[in-house]
């Protein structure tokens, strides 16, 4: 066990550092700089000042090491270009618990149900009830976020008055955008649990559990939901690593201070720092959850254990 | 199956609990109609006879509570009028601060009045301005001086700090060379001569001076505060020191900001706002829906549709009025085709261009409502010394081609048979660069598309890249065509024409322009003291770029629709300076809770 966490762990320091230098090479292939639109006002010496306050002028290979040397021995991840004084850091610790907020309710609004979804239309297979969740699933995941988002801002915050048009504090700032949010995962998950609770009801064993005994709760909790639960494991962790990198689009419609904004804004703007710090913010992130999944699913099934063990 | 309904339910009550936790719906009384008052604003100089107009507001008619809820279209980087050129930035900054001079409502129109300065005088050879600063404090006691002025435009000079302003200051005697590093800060030629007075030295005589000074970069800046909290000052409200209407009293960033009245203000007695809660709104349709529910005061409304909505509701006042910008095409003379022809070289072709595009038909078409045709490059409402540049230069290029060209294609084939070419058109492709990926843009390039082939015969490329991208090859001359928007940077023509001198090292646009008849007349012009000599060389100059040269071909120039609900008074339509609150009031607030 100790050698495979090992093994796993240094395979995911390898793939951090493979995607912080393809991320650094590849932003400095996009043509810009930072300066933007002020490249046309500012005349050259005032640029030249502007390059070397923030060490752009040096060649690409010397500002990599630099910034390199800065992560690895500093944990420092340097300060944004477009926000002056902002470290990359902070920026980072204001918008990532809103954006993962937002996912997270999201995601307890969008699983359950859709796992229940899911669940009825297994053991309602072949009648209307599962049409109409399947039909239901369908709906959740064609829609866009942004058609979805700005639907219910239009009725239950302009016309209804329900809920504020933009904006964030209270929980009240979280409803509308966490709803948007969890559609889709009702539609994907309803549609995943019925596919592997059908797989998992029509085994063998639970053909032979069922006749040795067991009761309708312990045949469902124990045996079917265990065993149908694993894809899905294979689909939710990511999914919770991925909330916290926020939707661009949820937060640009309900103008909320999250991270999603930024990820757009720092590759148009040319802000260096927050492009190479967010993306191995969400490396990390994603890295860190395989691995659960791959943990969850030793403990989860004790197949995987016994044969990783030989 | 039981547990599983049993489950759903207890889901389905949970959600109508939580919907039931909303906000109670807003009740905004019908407000009775009242006239929406437009008109453009035209910024005019100093005049005697503009007095500045007095507000005649009895203390029983304002609201109790004086509040604004207004915008914010960005976060703000930093409240510091040295280190920033945004324009929600300098917002904040010329309402927590207070700059040298500020725009004030005349009775006819608008006219610049003191700020931080009591009064100013300029020496008799036009090189060096006097101002008289009044007697005023920070909010922590500390007196505004003259040397704290003079320190911002330093620190904005210095080229450590590389600061984006810097351009701004080029008039300023040995501004230019202090940020080559050629000389240090304190040789600039500013200087406070005691507490309370500053002295300016110009570079040359500079007849639109005074129009700086009421802009962020004219504003004092603590300099024990700079050392004191370094690269974190003006990035929160720990780290902003106020002296002017209005103080920080909150800042989440990109999300909101707040503000109230500062009472150490030396006008305290005249601000009437108590706050101002500006929201960062990011997304077009839900500004203008909060707009419409009144949790947002004011906005410009440039979508058609919106702005019909709003004003058919008859509880907005709205002033339209246009931008001094223009909206152009330009051409590269230096571009050569797939086929290695260089159509654009020759004058006459790209007049046969300008002269086939109607300009009233363009801005109707892109526009809508929200744009006049241009009447030349620099823009309508542009000043100088104090009279409008386009009524007293009277040339309008729409007229002049109007006049001299008949028959555009037939000038083409004039210009492509002079140029030793084939005279089919069709045999020839022109590349259009647009840079925006958006699909508006796609459309508006489409419109020009239809307009050239239509009429001339000719095709163009059009190719869509990133405005970070275009911007690149608009600088290299990597185009056929493109077009741009161009904002004034300040009150004078200077601002729109300067930047085509051929002797520059660098043009935002290389359109490859090379005459030095233009360069002969731009020089004079910038030399000379004499209104009426200014304005003939000037108009020459611009008769050259946009009609015998025919580089650029201006199309529209952009308005604004700036729509407040009718309790709000006092906003001042302008777009020069920033805006401003102090002036700003309530009167019958719908109530909201």
């Amino acid at each position: 066990m100790k050698k495979y966490l090992a093994t796993r762990f240094m395979h995911m320091l390898i793939t951090i550092f493979l995607v912080i230098t393809i991320t650094f090479f590849m932003m400095y292939l996009l043509p810009g700089n930072p300066l933007g639109e002020l490249v046309e006002k500012l005349p050259e010496d005032v640029q030249a000042n502007y390059m070397a306050k923030h060490g752009l002028d040096k060649p690409v290979y010397t500002q990599y090491f630099i910034y390199l040397k800065k992560l690895v021995f500093h944990g420092d991840l340097g300060e944004s270009f477009v926000n002056p004084g902002r470290s990359v850091v902070s920026i980072l610790k204001a918008g990532v618990p809103v954006s993962s907020r937002i996912g997270f309710q999201g995601l307890i609004f969008g699983i359950p149900i859709g796992l229940l979804l899911g669940i009825l239309a297994a053991y309602k297979r072949g009648k209307v009830m599962d049409y109409f969740t399947m039909f239901l699933s369908l709906l959740c995941v064609s829609i866009p976020s942004f058609v979805l988002a700005t639907v219910l801002q239009y009725f239950f915050a302009v016309k209804m008055q329900l809920f504020p048009v933009t904006g964030w504090g209270s929980f009240i700032f979280t409803v509308l955008p966490s709803i948007a949010f969890g559609v889709r995962s009702i539609g994907v998950h309803a549609r995943y649990m019925r596919t592997s609770w059908l797989d998992v009801m029509n085994q063998d064993y639970v053909l032979a559990a069922e006749s040795i005994g067991f009761s309708r709760t312990q045949l469902t909790f124990k045996i079917i939901l265990r065993n149908a639960m694993l894809p899905i494991v294979t689909i939710i962790v990511p999914e919770l690593a991925l909330i916290f990198t926020g939707t661009f689009v949820l937060e640009t419609i309900f103008s909320i201070p999250g991270i999603g904004s930024y990820f757009i804004s720092s590759v148009t703007g040319r802000d260096y720092p927050m492009i190479i710090g967010q993306t191995i913010f969400i490396a990390v992130m994603y890295i860190f959850a395989m691995f659960l999944v791959d943990l969850l699913y030793m403990a989860i099934d004790p197949r995987i254990r016994l044969t990783d063990s030989k | 199956m039981k547990k599983i309904t049993t489950i759903m339910c207890v889901l389905m009550a949970l959600l109508m609990l939580l919907s039931a936790c909303g906000q109670e719906a807003a009740n905004n009384d019908a407000v009775p109609a009242v006239t929406a008052n437009s008109g453009a604003v035209m910024p005019e100089g100093d005049d005697a006879d503009n007095e500045v107009e007095a507000t005649q507001v009895s203390e029983e008619e304002i609201d109790a509570q004086q509040f604004i809820n207004y915008i914010l279209y960005y976060d703000p980087s930093v409240i510091d009028g040295t280190m920033t050129n945004k324009s929600m930035d300098a917002m904040i900054i010329c309402n927590v601060n207070v700059p040298l001079t500020e725009i004030a409502q005349g009775t006819n129109g608008l006219k610049i009045v003191g700020g931080g300065a009591e009064s100013w005088e300029v020496s008799d050879d036009g090189l060096v301005y006097t101002f008289k600063l009044r007697d005023f404090n920070w909010e922590d006691g500390v007196k505004v001086t003259a040397e704290q002025y003079a320190y911002s435009i330093r620190r904005i000079l210095d080229p450590a700090n590389a600061s984006p302003v810097s351009y701004m200051l080029f008039d300023i005697k040995n501004a230019a060379a202090c940020v080559k590093g050629e000389i240090t800060p304190d040789e600039v030629g500013i200087k406070a001569l005691d507490e309370n007075t500053l002295e300016i030295t110009l570079e040359k005589v500079t007849p639109y001076f005074v129009q700086l000074t009421y802009q962020p970069y004219f504003t004092p800046t603590r300099e024990d505060l700079v050392n004191e909290w370094g690269s974190q000052f003006g990035t929160s409200v720990e780290t902003t020191m106020s002296c002017g209407p209005f103080k920080l009293s909150e800042w989440v960033h990109d999300s909101k900001m707040t503000l109230v009245k500062n009472d150490a203000y030396w006008n305290a007695e005249e601000v009437k706002l108590g706050q101002i809660n500006l929201k960062l709104i990011r997304d077009m349709q839900a500004m203008m829906s909060e707009l419409m529910n009144h949790t947002i005061d004011r906005a410009s409304v440039s979508v058609p549709e919106w702005r019909q909505k709003l004003i058919a509701t008859n509880e907005f006042s709205y002033g339209d009025y246009i931008l001094s910008g223009t909206y152009s095409l330009f051409m590269n003379t230096k571009y050569v085709d797939d086929n290695g022809n260089n159509i654009l070289g020759n004058a006459k072709v790209r007049r046969a261009i300008a002269a086939c595009i109607d300009k009233e038909e363009a801005a109707m078409m892109l526009k809508t409502d929200m744009a006049i045709p241009a009447t030349g490059y620099v823009p309508s409402e542009l000043q100088m010394d104090g009279i409008n540049f386009r009524n007293e230069s009277g040339y309008n290029v729409m007229e002049a081609f109007a006049e001299s060209v008949s028959d555009p294609k037939a000038l083409l084939i004039e210009g492509l048979t002079e140029l030793g070419l084939d005279p089919d058109p069709s045999l020839y492709s022109i590349e259009y660069l647009v840079g925006s990926t958006a699909a508006s843009s796609k459309t508006e390039a489409e419109y020009f598309y239809e307009v050239i082939k239509n009429n001339l015969g000719l095709n163009l490329e059009v190719v869509q890249v990133e405005s970070g991208v275009a911007r690149q090859r608009r600088a290299d001359g990597e185009f056929g065509m493109t077009y741009v928007t161009s904002y004034a940077d300040y009150n004078d023509p200077s601002t729109y024409l300067n930047g085509w001198a051929t002797y520059l090292e660098k043009h935002n646009t290389n359109t490859g322009y090379d005459n030095v008849e233009y360069d002969k007349l731009i020089d004079a012009a910038n030399a000379s003291t004499d209104t009426a000599e200014r304005l003939e060389l000037f108009s020459a100059a611009e008769k050259l770029l946009v009609e015998t040269d025919c580089i650029i071909i201006p199309i529209y120039h952009p308005m604004s629709s700036m729509m407040n609900g009718i309790y709000i008074k006092g906003f001042i339509n302008q777009n020069y300076a920033a805006t401003q609150f102090k002036t700003v009031y309530t009167v019958g607030r719908p109530e909201t809770n």
